[in-house]
């Protein structure tokens, strides 16, 4: 008597017909091909140019290798190929104005913008402002010690952020350029400072050591042009 | 064709490979650059490069713990390699307000326990962040809200690091001042955690205004000779 | 373990064709299917995580459901930039690609051996903590314990149990290696014992000498360069092995046709390994670094196109010609190994390019840099990995897939992904990169920043079409698991059922004594 289960049943097929198969192409493991083919294939002539063409730019790379020792840090032989790449390197600014734009793109147009409209409520604008284009004296004030608290400029108040000095990080002569430079951009056209007038005032308000606020700064001078003052 | 004819001779050949690398890359630039020394700036008392308050080295922990260096750099190439020194990331002023601006060189960063040279700038380098930026309170206000710097900012801002309190009696010194629509409800003030204050520490630690010798990279300091001066 | 699951079920034809492959790969089968389904979990986390870490990069111009992203990471430190990306990162390379190339190399070992495995115990109670080192690791990340190293911020609580798990499985892989059967030898063989050799070495140097609890002291910029050892060591030295010996195995096994240049595999396996790991003076160009280290590095990973060259010789033109001789475009996983292949020149060519001086100094602290990671995590590894899993599970389980169909939705979504996001983040790189280094000095990082918002939400959204073919494969393996379980709960059934039923119709009292004897 064979031995007879009605209820086995058998084993369930796979679901679907998009079931992958023993039979697969991808699943059929041939075993007896050798791993690494031994017939002697040339290469193609592509792939010589073209590790050529690396090795040629890898080149670029070379330079320098001469230099051992603990004295010598990696240089590198010029930044990527810019218009002005090789201008960078021997930084050879003539006029205060370019001067000036360096140092405010360093310093100030974090804060100010490289444009000079500043932020609303912390950061005064540098265009038409009446404190850039009025008294250099009252300016160079703000620059030397820093300003603190409530200001309006142009009919907008600002007052959230502190603006720090720049006397302990500035030079004056740097401080005359920065100020040639903001009265002179933008559509600014007040004329330049001299290194002279910077160190007249600093030599002014070497006794007032704190930030000055906007009170003080118009008993230095009022809104306006300056009177005296030559046209640009 | 057999690519491991003998397993001994196989494993020696990828230990010398290895060795290769290790000494090339790890042990021959550490005998050259792993122990420097400080040295005495020229012409004053100053121990260079400057060393930073315990609270800055605490903040390190945060500055890592945090992930600060995966988009902030700490190393500031020289101009021909590269535009940071325009960028002014390098601009550094010494005690006497005189410019120091130049690239990071290997002694600026002995006295860091760790060291975050950072590879990713996507905020600005920050060798010479406490430069651009002495004052803690504006830090302060930056962490809280990025966008009060630059409303296109991409950096996190980090609320979990300050807490919004009751004022109780005086406002406290250290409640941070920021505009208006970040500004806590009336009544209330937002101080930094002590682990905001280690961080703002090491941020405002993070200036290179000292002068090394141009090129120097490990040369030992030597005491001038009495004749000089 | 295996009395559990009695093979008195037919087999369906997928285990190999030779019984001693078919018995070395039932002696592998539970330790390399633990591997396989904790790195699909891995991958699962990972993707997400890249997915959360990648929509933070572009935080004021978030969709409106990654907009509530944006908030958690401002107000929950465990969410924060800073903490979210590494945590991706680590879990793409340890719990997902590790763990994956721990059992590639588990099996390819085993199968070059052709012996019967010894121990599986051990590989399981090292696969076990390998994952359970991954865990605490991220966990650790999460609440703030990162050590802030890249590749390495496991807090060192995490490290030791990796450290473990590493252990036992060397001792096994040695024992195996040993006990191999002569004759035999396998190129695959020299490329997984080069991985199990580098990684010991490259995680034991450091995660001892960057960890946050010992610092080197004033040792300064030297962390520096033993991370970027470590991170281009892992690349070149731990994936990437583990990757190629699978592809030298399988190709010529699914394709019939041998390795072609077969003569120059030596030359470019000895090559890789002596040029590759130089590619870490790219993270070192023109940083505060010694003058010669970094153009003697400059030079010898800018030789990697003799590797990269001979290597796509090998298995790229192999492919090619298997496509084309047997039209395996028929085919659903073959693809992947070719896409691979296709892949590995291309992550070649990236670090060719991060070797030339001018175009490092551009690209260096770009989107480039994660275009490189990416390319060769979710790139060329992961489609190894992926193609790797669909040949081998039906071996071991000898059960196909459900569906050929998700296969080559899987297949295509990663394409396309990975494709797109390698040319957005890469010609993205290009432009972060003009501006960083524009000598204009009105050029700012708000400029910089500008620009690459854009390349960001677009490399946002491609991750996020992997991470929808990664969703797929991983729903495929659970529907295959499940339909498997299925026929085995049903196949004890059959086999109890057999084991009761009397043999020769004998009174059923007495069978049912002896069986309850």
């Amino acid at each position: 008597m064979s031995h007879q289960n009605p209820q086995v049943e058998s084993p369930p097929q796979p679901s679907g017909n998009d079931a992958i198969q023993p039979k697969a192409p991808d699943f059929i493991e041939t075993q007896d091909v050798p791993p690494l083919s031994l017939e002697h294939e040339r290469f193609p002539l592509w792939l010589y140019l073209l590790c050529g063409f690396i090795l040629f730019l890898a080149g670029s790379s070379f330079t320098g290798f001469g230099i051992f020792g603990r004295d010598y840090l990696d240089q590198g032989p010029g930044g990527p190929v810019m218009a002005s790449a090789s201008q960078a390197t021997t930084q050879v600014a003539a006029t205060p104005m370019d001067l000036g734009k360096k140092i405010y793109g360093g310093n100030c147009a974090n804060c100010h913008q490289a444009s000079g409209v500043g932020a609303p409520g912390s950061y005064p604008p540098l265009v038409g402002s009446e404190y850039v284009l009025g008294f250099k004296e009252r300016l160079a004030a703000i620059l030397l010690k820093g300003l603190q608290g409530p200001v309006t400029v142009k009919g907008a108040s600002f007052g959230t952020m502190v603006m720090p000095a720049q006397e302990t990080i500035l030079t004056p002569e740097k401080i005359a350029d920065l100020m040639t430079y903001i009265r002179g951009s933008w559509g600014n056209t007040a004329n330049a400072v001299t290194t002279d007038e910077v160190n007249a005032a600093k030599t002014k308000f070497a006794s007032h050591s704190a930030a000055f606020t906007e009170a003080e700064l118009q008993k230095i001078a009022p809104n306006g042009p300056d009177p005296t003052d030559k046209k640009p | 064709m057999n690519i491991i004819p003998n397993f001994r001779g196989f494993f020696w050949l990828i230990l010398i490979a290895f060795l290769f690398t290790w000494f090339g890359l790890v042990v021959f630039p550490w005998l050259e650059l792993g122990h420097l020394p400080p040295i005495q700036d020229e012409g004053s008392t100053d121990i260079t490069p400057w060393d930073s308050s315990g609270a800055a080295h605490a903040g390190e922990h945060i500055y890592a713990a945090n992930g600060c260096a995966y988009c902030h750099t700490q190393q500031v190439r020289p101009e021909t390699s590269g535009a940071d020194i325009i960028r002014g990331w390098g601009t550094a002023k010494d005690g006497d307000g005189k410019d120091v601006t130049r690239r990071t060189y290997p002694r600026d960063y002995i006295w860091q326990g760790q060291v975050f040279l950072g590879n990713s700038r996507e905020g600005a380098d920050l060798s010479n962040v406490a430069q651009r930026f002495p004052d803690a309170a504006k830090l302060y206000s930056y962490l809280y809200d990025p966008y009060v710097l630059n409303d296109h900012s991409a950096m996190p801002a980090y609320r979990f690091l300050f807490v919004t309190q009751k004022i109780s009696g005086q406002p406290s010194t250290d409640a941070l001042v920021l505009p208006a629509a970040d500004a806590p409800p009336a009544g209330y003030e937002i101080v930094p955690t002590a682990q905001a204050k280690s961080l703002v520490a090491y941020l405002l630690s993070l200036k290179k205004g000292y002068h090394l010798k141009p090129d120097e990279a490990g040369i030992p300091y030597v005491p001038p000779s009495p004749n000089n001066s | 373990m295996a009395t559990l699951f009695p093979t008195t079920v037919a087999p369906r034809g997928f285990v190999s064709t030779d019984p001693e492959l078919a018995a070395v790969d039932a002696s592998v089968r539970w330790p390399v299917m633990v591997c396989f389904l904790s790195a699909v979990h891995w991958m699962v986390v990972g993707t997400f995580l890249l997915v959360y870490a990648s929509s933070l990069t572009h935080p004021q111009d978030a969709f409106p459901i990654l907009g509530w992203f944006v908030d958690l990471s401002d107000n929950f430190s465990m969410f924060t930039y800073g903490r979210v990306w590494p945590a991706a990162i680590d879990a793409l390379v340890y719990g997902w690609a590790s763990t994956a190339g721990l059992g590639l190399a588990v099996w390819l070992l085993a199968r070059t051996s052709r012996a019967p495995a010894c121990s599986p115990a051990t590989l399981m109670t090292a696969v076990v903590f390998w994952n359970l080192g991954v865990a605490i690791g991220l966990t650790g990340i999460f609440l703030g314990d990162s050590t802030g190293v890249e590749l390495l911020e496991f807090p060192a609580y995490a490290t030791w149990i990796l450290w473990l798990a590493y252990a036992l499985f060397a001792l096994w892989a040695v024992a195996t290696y040993l006990g191999r059967r002569p004759g035999h030898d396998h190129i695959a063989q020299a490329w997984v014992l080069v991985a199990l050799f580098a990684f010991p070495w490259l995680y034991g140097a450091g995660s001892i000498l960057l960890s946050a609890s010992h610092p080197l002291p004033g040792s300064g910029v030297i962390q520096e360069v033993i991370s970027a050892w470590y991170v281009h060591g892992i690349y070149t030295l731990w994936l990437a092995p583990l990757g190629l010996g699978l592809l030298y195995y399988l190709i010529p096994k699914i394709s019939g046709i041998s390795i072609r240049f077969g003569t120059k595999a030596k030359i470019a396996f000895w090559t890789w390994i002596i040029f590759a790991p130089w590619t870490a003076v790219h993270d070192l160009v023109g940083g505060p670094f010694p003058a010669e280290t970094v153009t003697i590095g400059l030079i010898l990973s800018g030789l990697i196109f003799i590797p990269v060259a001979l290597i796509g010789m090998n298995l790229v033109s192999t492919a090619f010609t298997a496509e084309e001789k047997q039209g395996h475009h028929g085919g659903v996983v073959f693809p992947f190994f070719v896409l691979a292949a296709v892949l590995f020149v291309v992550a070649g060519a990236s670090e060719q390019i991060l070797s030339i001086r001018s175009a490092n100094e551009l690209l260096r602290f770009t989107m480039f840099r994660e275009c490189n990671q990416l390319l060769w995590i979710y790139g060329f590894f992961s489609f190894t990995v992926f193609g790797a899993i669909y040949y081998i599970v039906p071996r071991l389980l000898d059960f196909g897939w459900r569906s050929a169909f998700l296969i080559r939705i899987h297949y295509y979504l990663s394409l396309y992904g990975i494709l797109l996001v390698i040319s957005i983040l890469g010609f993205g790189g290009v432009m972060q990169g003009n501006i960083l280094e524009n000598t204009d000095v009105q050029v700012t990082i708000v400029t910089a920043n500008d620009v690459s918002i854009s390349y960001h939400i677009a490399a946002t959204m491609c991750i996020s079409l992997i991470a929808i073919g990664n969703g797929v494969f991983a729903l495929h393996l659970g529907w295959m698991l499940i339909d498997w379980l299925r026929l085995r709960v049903r196949g004890n059934r059959l086999a109890a059922e057999i084991l009761i039923e009397p043999y020769e119709g004998d009174a059923p009292a007495k069978a049912s004594e002896e069986v309850a004897a």
